[in-house]
């Protein structure tokens, strides 16, 4: 899971004040990554980041656990941005990602990015809570309400449709039996 | 070969390939109290539970396996509720107050030797009550006028198991005039949802009057608020007004919260 916090960071904030604002700011950037992943806009993206940090803040003292902060964060990251694509579907498409100065170095990341833009909101945060938070489907049910089946099989359905898309800029006919096979599996 | 390796390998690099902008530290920090008045009936809500906030402690008392460090984290988030609801709730109890309330197993004899009120067990219990436990436990009282914890007077709680792993308490504490009207209903902390919101669970609260003992159910799992009524006509308590959602705060300076750890 590449949020990787001191656990003191996130004791410290708790209590409010200082503390606080440097957790806000230690989250921040992956807030704001993960909600334009899932968004695709940012302006939507600033706004879920926004809104999950607050909501973060807010629950803070909830969080029984401080160890599971990384995972915690990223449900709240994730639904906020669901919530904020369910008020206002207006979603960028993938021309529009250089007007905000967003490259990709790495062919398959770009690839991911066309892939990922197919796919439902919901689909695309299963997706990132189960390949970069590392969640698994109940994880993944408990974080965004959907039945455990459910999840599993958007989670699928996502998979399927990474699969293809990156396949055929792979090599369309050679890896058409192996994504049958796999998705067996 | 696309594999899910490579599916987790390229959404990291797609998703560090992201350029944030700097961190809009004022606009968040505006954010965060608008999240808490989010819930209709906030402030209503926020005076009830405020006014009721023994509801989570005396679960807390009547647990018997409840550790002091969940004692502590039921406190977290009692006031993690209280604030989402809009309402102020009291600091953390000091941890030399905390360390000090300990509970103790009792009889009924010990018990009245520990309490300052004359005690009036419970009668009329279900007919599946059975192994009744009692203990006393010191609570801390906190005043609002001058923003301090004190040690307050013992409380005896009953505990009863049932058939079907259900379990209740009754607590049965001295009357305290300077208490304000208790409240109707009580709310429980639950797990917060996804989004942070805390989830509360309503319950009704009775409480009735035995001399100089005040005594206090919560209808739930455990037991329900026909039952309660039964316990009640049998002791031939006298049932204490209780407050409305709508009613105003009574304005007493202190509050009794039920932070003893079994």
């Amino acid at each position: 899971m590449p949020l990787a916090l001191d656990d003191g960071l996130v004791e410290s904030a708790r209590s409010g004040g200082a503390g606080l604002e440097r957790l806000i700011t230690a989250v921040w950037p992956e807030a704001y990554r993960i909600a334009f992943a899932v968004l695709r806009d940012s302006g939507l993206a600033e706004d879920a980041a926004q809104e999950a940090c607050a909501a973060m803040a807010r629950s803070l003292p909830t969080l029984k656990n401080t160890g599971v902060f990384p995972s915690w964060s990223y449900k709240i990251i994730v639904n906020h941005a669901i919530t904020v694509a369910r008020r206002q579907p207006r979603l960028e498409t993938l021309d529009a990602l250089a007007d905000h100065g967003i490259h990709f170095d790495q062919s398959d990341a770009l690839d991911l990015h066309k892939a990922l833009a197919a796919l439902p909101v919901a689909q695309r945060g299963a997706i990132i809570l189960h390949y970069y938070a590392g969640l698994n489907s109940a994880e993944i049910s408990a974080a965004t309400g959907l039945a455990p089946s459910t999840v599993r099989f958007h989670l699928m359905l996502a998979r399927r449709t990474l699969r293809k898309a990156l396949s055929k800029m792979d090599a369309p006919a050679k890896h058409s039996s192996e994504e049958v096979l796999s998705d067996v599996h | 070969m696309f594999t899910d390796e490579r599916i987790s390998t390229a959404l990291e690099a797609m998703i560090r390939g992201i350029n944030p902008p700097p961190v809009p530290l004022s606009e968040i920090q505006r954010k965060i109290p608008r999240a808490q008045a989010a819930p209709r009936n906030a402030s209503l809500y926020a005076r009830v539970a405020l006014g009721t906030a023994a509801a989570i402690a005396i679960t807390v008392i009547a647990l018997p396996s409840i550790s002091p460090a969940f004692v502590q984290t039921i406190g977290d988030r009692y006031r993690a509720a209280l604030q989402a609801l809009g309402g102020i709730a009291p600091p953390p109890a000091p941890k030399t107050l905390v360390s000090a309330l300990s509970s103790q197993d009792a009889t009924l004899a010990t018990a009245q030797s520990r309490v300052h009120f004359t005690i009036v067990p419970p009668a009329g219990l279900p007919k599946d009550a059975a192994s009744a436990k009692i203990w006393t436990t010191p609570t801390g009282v906190y005043s609002k006028a001058s923003h301090t914890w004190r040690m307050g007077s013992p409380a005896v709680t009953f505990f009863y198991q049932r058939a079907k792993g259900r379990s209740f308490p009754l607590i049965a504490d001295r009357f305290d005039p300077q208490v304000g009207m208790p409240g109707k209903y009580m709310f429980e902390a639950r797990d917060p949802r996804p989004d942070g919101r805390p989830v509360l669970v309503k319950h009704e609260r009775f409480v009735w009057r035995n001399g100089n003992q005040v005594m206090e159910a919560i209808e739930g799992d455990g037991i329900n608020a026909s039952e309660i009524e039964t316990i009640r006509a049998a002791m031939h308590g006298i049932a204490l007004p209780r407050r409305e959602l709508h009613a105003p705060d009574s304005g007493t300076n202190s509050k009794l919260y039920r932070i003893g750890k079994p």
